[in-house]
């Protein structure tokens, strides 16, 4: 590692840190919504989670980002969790905060709790294999900062926003426009409150404990780390085994009476580099030699080992009743999205985005960071709370009290890091039912008061929703559903409260709505003839 | 083209209103002469071409917006569908209607609408907020209720009350420009209906009986001027359209300071009688506006 010098190589971590930090929180907060989509596939291309769940299912831009992002781990080690990860960023931002607090008391060595931690990656793996991806949900490092930005960040930004707009609408109106003041779901921001509050607390005690026992990126990358190319070391000879770098390590990888520094644990951070004061620890290619180090190592630790049979012991006592109770819960959850046919049957579970195929598939996939959230122009993506079960927490649903879908709008599947929601031209979107809507005739204004209304056919993109004569002059509402997409509209402008007398049923397994006919009006190439007045 | 490029070249019927301000007919102060013209029609032309011809027959614009004025101009903005779609109102017409009150002296012109589908995709896409801006008018946002204050509608039947635009409870002028549109709820949408974006909660108005709200507003505000866009003109699948086979290239437009006279003539214009428009037989039963066409001084163009 000549190129650079060893103790720029924190610098060059912390400047890819930030800018991987400013960007992806930029676009999860953008309240202008106007970082175009095709920037955000490249930039989440890079986030490890969302990359793999996308190249799997697409392949794609995330396949060139997963490409460099494994060659950058056998290069150079978990390098990720300390130049791209924004969580990793985030809790070394409270890590910061905490070392002001306390100079004295610091980190000291403690064994990876491999058996843990990768137990976690292999339940996390078997959730999603099961159809759920709850434990990505709540560990994927990507989706919960972004679920923390989304539901705490982004509001308190709109609402400087909003504040500096009516500040500067009270000298000039129209100056600035503000910003839709975006619906704060009370559940939702609680629980990723929740989420910013423990991951903060264990920066603050620990480090990156989170890193190396629940995060699932960590535990995958830490398996390619042992065999990186580039990994820090402790030349013995230099080593006056003073134990600051044992102290100041965030990832309590480094045992430094034994010179040894745990490498799947290491978030490659470079600190003890520039903390060593006699220089002994470097950045080094694992075939490099230098004066006095031995290779390979004397006295390797046994601990991992130990590690393993954790492991073997932690899924042979936890796997059979995690599957035992995952299983039913899917089943009766599928159960009840068939129920369609009265207004809470239909309420029980909630209409999933065009792009996302069925509720079973797009709850298996989605890791709930909210992009989609807040990207989508109408704001019909809301967090759900338990609408898809436990197992789907904070999911994004259809919540046509607050909007509705926009008819040319594609938005929610050009951004979706994660591929639950997948991309779709526009013609397609357009032929996607996601629902299907349900007239209650006697609920409707034209029945219950005698009085002309139809705002549902008014809003309806498809005219599924049309008008035919009722009594004397009166319209009422007609439904046809082969071309109804479930799009909301008529349901979002039903004046009829508290139950809507039209609403939509969401479809299970989404469903092709056939093309509205056109009609062809004749046309009057010179224009109007005589006026008739 | 911005504004000054288009009166220095004195297209259209320009240089004739150029001069005639210039002349400084209409300084503060200067009482209004009446109108020579119930209601202009004008057809077969562009709809900016057609303005410029209709509102020279009324007197020019200077009739209605004088020096210092702040103006709302009020299109139909509700959807997020392109021009050619006949959806909203014709974006060069309310550039076109932007400029004429920026050169009588108006202080500011302000364009908006309380649209249906949201809101950003329908100033943006409908053209309008490129086209106002282009004339130097000034697009003021309406998505949220913060902007909309309450006001009382003395004599309402069914609406006594309404949260109304903050823009248009300031202006001086208010004109009112709708596209004419078939429509599943009340047949036709023309200028009463077009006001029904000046407010904030407007199921309300679906719940209690449309026609009377509709009516009732009418009587409340009542804009200094109406031009009914009658260019592309919607014949089925109304008030949103599915496709442009829905339109008729009619290449018409009325204009008319009295709201039920423009709208009877948009009615009969459409090829329906006006007593199948409920809302209309209210408020000319209402005495808001006249519905008496043929006892109206009506000036006929044809570019």
């Amino acid at each position: 590692m000549t190129l650079v010098r060893q103790r720029n190589l924190k610098n060059i971590r912390v400047a890819s840190a930030l800018a991987f930090f400013c960007l992806v929180t930029y676009l999860l907060a953008d309240p202008w919504r106007i970082v175009p989509p095709r920037a955000a596939e490249w930039l989440l291309a890079f986030q490890l989670g969302p990359a793999l769940s996308k190249a799997i299912l697409y392949g794609g831009t995330a396949v060139a980002g997963l490409a460099v992002l494994a060659l950058l781990t056998l290069l150079f080690g978990r390098i990720y969790c300390s130049a791209v990860c924004p969580l990793g960023t985030l809790q070394d931002f409270f890590i910061r905060v905490a070392g002001r607090f306390r100079r004295l008391r610091r980190y000291k060595y403690r064994p990876p709790m491999f058996g843990l931690h990768y137990g976690l990656l292999l339940l996390t793996l078997l959730f999603l294999f099961l159809g759920s991806a709850l434990i990505a949900d709540l560990t994927e490092p990507y989706s919960v900062y972004a679920k923390i930005t989304v539901q705490t960040l982004r509001p308190a930004f709109v609402l400087l926003v909003n504040g500096a707009a009516s500040a500067a609408a009270f000298l000039h109106p129209g100056v600035v426009d503000a910003i839709p003041a975006r619906t704060v779901q009370v559940p939702a921001f609680l629980t990723a409150l929740g989420l910013l509050t423990l991951i903060a607390a264990l920066s603050f005690s620990r480090g990156r404990l989170f890193c190396n026992t629940l995060c699932p990126a960590g535990a995958l990358l830490g398996i390619a780390s042992r065999i990186s190319l580039f990994r820090i070391v402790i030349g013995h000879d230099d080593c006056n085994g003073c134990g600051k770098c044992e102290r100041t390590c965030k990832a309590e990888c480094i045992d430094s009476p034994r010179q040894q520094i745990s490498r799947a644990a290491c978030v490659t951070c470079f600190d003890c580099i520039g903390n060593c004061p006699t220089e002994a620890i470097s950045f080094r290619s694992r075939f490099s030699r230098r004066r006095g180090e031995h290779h390979p190592s004397p006295a390797p630790p046994s601990r991992p080992e130990a590690g393993h049979a954790d492991r073997r012991a932690f899924l042979r006592r936890m796997g059979p009743p995690l599957a035992a109770w995952s299983l039913p819960s899917l089943l009766t959850w599928q159960k009840s999205g068939r129920k369609t046919d009265s207004y809470d049957a239909a309420k029980s579970v909630p209409v999933v985005p065009p792009g996302s195929q069925s509720i079973a598939r797009y709850t298996s996939l989605c890791t709930a960071c909210h992009l989609c959230v807040s990207s989508c122009p109408t704001q019909v993506l809301q967090p759900a709370f338990l609408e898809f079960g436990i197992g789907g927490i904070l999911q994004p649903k259809m919540d046509y009290s607050i909007s509705y879908c926009n008819y040319d709008c594609t938005v929610c599947g050009s951004v979706c890091p994660t591929g639950a929601i997948a991309a779709m031209d526009i013609a397609s979107k357009k032929l996607v039912q996601i629902g299907r809507a349900s007239f209650v005739r006697d609920d409707c204004v034209v029945v219950s008061k005698k009085k002309d209304c139809a705002a549902c056919s008014e809003h309806c993109p498809t005219k599924a929703v049309s008008t035919v004569p009722y009594e004397g002059s009166l319209m009422i509402p007609s439904l046809n559903n082969d071309i109804c997409i479930g799009c909301g509209a008529c349901e979002h402008a039903c004046p009829v409260t508290p139950r809507k007398a039209i609403y939509v049923a969401p479809n299970t397994v989404h469903q092709r709505a056939q093309k509205p006919p056109e009609q062809h009006n004749q046309s009057l190439p010179q224009g109007l003839k005589e006026f008739p007045f | 083209m911005n504004r000054r490029t288009f009166f220095k070249h004195g297209i259209g019927t320009s240089l004739a209103l150029g001069t005639y301000f210039t002349h400084g007919a209409f300084s503060n102060g200067y009482a209004l002469p009446p109108l020579t013209y119930d209601l202009v029609a004008v057809k077969g032309g562009d709809p900016d071409v057609m303005f410029d011809k209709g509102i020279d027959a009324l007197g020019g614009i200077g009739m209605f917006v004088r020096r210092g004025m702040s103006v709302v101009v009020k299109p139909n903005i509700g959807w997020d569908v392109g021009p050619e779609r006949g959806g909203n109102t014709n974006p060069k017409l309310v550039g076109r209607i932007v400029e004429h009150c920026l050169h009588a002296g108006a202080k500011e012109v302000v364009v908006l609408d309380h649209s249906c589908d949201e809101a950003e995709r329908c100033y943006r896409n409908s053209g309008i907020e490129r086209a106002v801006r282009d004339a130097g008018g000034t697009m003021a946002p309406a998505h949220s209720e913060g902007y909309y204050h309450d006001v009382v509608i003395p004599g309402g039947k069914s609406l006594t009350a309404a949260k109304e635009h903050e823009a248009i409870l300031k202006a001086d002028a208010i004109i009112n420009v709708p596209v004419l549109k078939c429509h599943s709820g009340t047949r036709l949408t023309i200028a009463m209906k077009n006001m029904m974006g000046n407010v904030w909660d407007r199921r309300f108005w679906h719940q209690n009986d449309l026609h009377q709200c509709i009516a009732d507003f009418a009587g409340y505000r009542k804009p200094v001027l109406n031009v009914v866009d009658a260019y592309y003109v919607m014949k089925t699948n109304g008030p949103r359209g599915i496709s442009t086979g829905d339109i008729v290239t009619m290449k018409a437009q009325l204009l008319s300071t009295d709201i039920v006279a423009v709208d009877t003539a948009a009615v009969r214009l459409f090829g329906m009688e006006p007593g199948e428009v409920r809302y209309l037989q209210l408020a000319a039963a209402a005495k808001i506006g006249r519905s008496d066409l043929d006892h109206l001084s009506i000036r006929r163009i044809t570019v």
